[in-house]
């Protein structure tokens, strides 16, 4: 057989080998809807962060945060507790381990404000909010809380 | 894989990162043939050293779209390696190694005296596609469509120049110009590119699809054709297969391109066997 075209033959076969293959990947549909435990299914979600792309996700908040403004989201993550250094002031956000510079040492995820009673930190929340930010003063996105509930623990480490 | 892709589609960054990846990887091709044949392969790593070393500099300033300032100084850096290695006593591979780690360390040194090693820096490293404003989608959009414009205009003189640079000077074509240019549009394709693939694994996306297409084709047109497509399919399988593992998008692109090469190695062994 000529040079040539046995070389397209084989070109051929490689392309329908990684079509066949890649046809055959299936991401499993758990983790493909994203968050197993729905819950607050009344209320329009605009955006589901879901384990899938979780960093992805929350830092496009924060790069593109007019395109989110006012938009209801659901998350699920361990609640979190940071300090303010200056002011001593309390801040309050849903996160998950992620990939660090140096280790897993990171952390990805959103703030939130809720006007009622917060869990222990580190537990497992899913929260359903408008998107908003601080202030003028302060831009830093987060999330006006409507409800809060705490669900079995998911997905605590996401890479990307 | 229907419904993974369209479950895929949905988000917008996802779209943005599409859109973006694929221009990047063109580029990246179209370049890398010129530079693997001019034994340029390590300058994508030297010149994203330095990137990285402007970028740092630039966030620690508080700059919110550093590429306004990476993309000057990176230009500067390539067209200096390229006469430095020309003239100089230091030859082009240890010009390359001494830029880059000096960037490298004086960016490393920056951060730590003041922002510290925070996700932006990672992202310098690893990439971050996924994560881009809109003012870095415009302006790798723009760089990439330019980069593309100016390599199919000067195609020819660019072969030219990638073949035999002493020939081309003889025949009246003024090499130094084009050896500038393809400093140039490398300089812009690796400034841009380690947004998607980071400081660390940008020159595979150059460097790569190159090597896998000629060992199948002989001839540089066909070469530069291959070499595009493989990139742009690598990206798009990389970014899938990224999704479905939940592996970080930059490294599955690269390990994609290995087995790309590899097959293709088999394949041109059964050829010649």
């Amino acid at each position: 057989m000529g040079k040539k075209i046995k070389k397209t033959l084989l070109l051929i076969l490689l392309i329908v080998i990684v079509l066949g293959a890649l046809a055959l990947i299936q991401k499993p549909t758990a983790s493909q809807a994203g968050n197993s435990k729905k819950s607050n299914s009344n209320v329009k979600i605009d955006l589901d962060i879901t384990d899938n792309y979780f960093i992805a996700q929350t830092n496009d908040v924060y790069l593109n945060y007019k395109e989110y403004e006012g938009k209801t989201v659901r998350m699920e993550g361990y609640f979190y507790v940071y300090q303010d250094y200056l002011t001593g002031e309390n801040y309050y956000a849903v996160v998950r381990n992620s990939p660090g510079c140096c280790g897993n040492d990171g952390l990805a995820g959103l703030d939130i404000k809720w006007d009622g009673e917060y869990p222990a930190v580190n537990a497992w929340i899913q929260v359903v909010g408008k998107i908003s930010k601080y202030s003028e003063e302060d831009p830093t996105p987060v999330i006006l809380v409507s409800s809060l509930e705490e669900t079995p623990e998911g997905t605590g480490f996401v890479n990307q | 894989m229907i419904n993974t892709i369209s479950v895929m589609l949905s988000a917008l960054f996802i779209r943005k990162a599409l859109l973006v990846g694929t221009l990047i990887s063109l580029c990246a091709a179209l370049l890398g043939v010129s530079l693997v044949l001019k034994r340029y392969s390590m300058i994508g790593d030297g010149l994203s050293h330095v990137g990285f070393g402007v970028l740092t500099i630039a966030t620690s300033l508080g700059m919110t779209t550093p590429l306004y300032v990476a993309i000057p100084v990176v230009t500067i850096a390539a067209i200096l390696l390229l006469k430095i290695g020309d003239r100089g006593k230091i030859k082009s591979d240890s010009a390359i190694a001494l830029i880059s780690s000096s960037a490298l360390a004086i960016g490393v040194a920056v951060t730590s005296v003041t922002t510290g090693m925070n996700t932006d820096v990672c992202n310098f490293m690893f990439g971050s596609i996924l994560s881009m404003s809109k003012a870095d989608v415009i302006i790798s959009v723009s760089v990439s469509i330019i980069v593309a414009i100016l390599f199919v205009i000067y195609y020819r003189k660019l072969f030219a120049v990638t073949f035999d640079e002493d020939f081309a000077k003889a025949s009246g074509l003024k090499a130094s110009r084009y050896s500038n240019l393809i400093a140039i549009l490398t300089a812009l394709v690796i400034v841009i590119g380690m947004r998607m693939m980071g400081v660390m694994l940008i020159s595979s996306i150059i460097i790569f699809p190159a090597l896998t297409s000629m060992i199948m084709f002989k001839s540089f047109k066909k070469v530069v054709i291959s070499s595009a497509v493989i990139s742009i399919v690598s990206f798009w399988i990389g970014i899938y297969l990224a999704y479905v593992y939940n592996i970080s998008t930059g490294a599955m692109i690269v390990i994609v391109n290995l087995v790309l090469f590899i097959l293709f190695t088999i394949i041109d062994k059964i050829l010649h066997d």
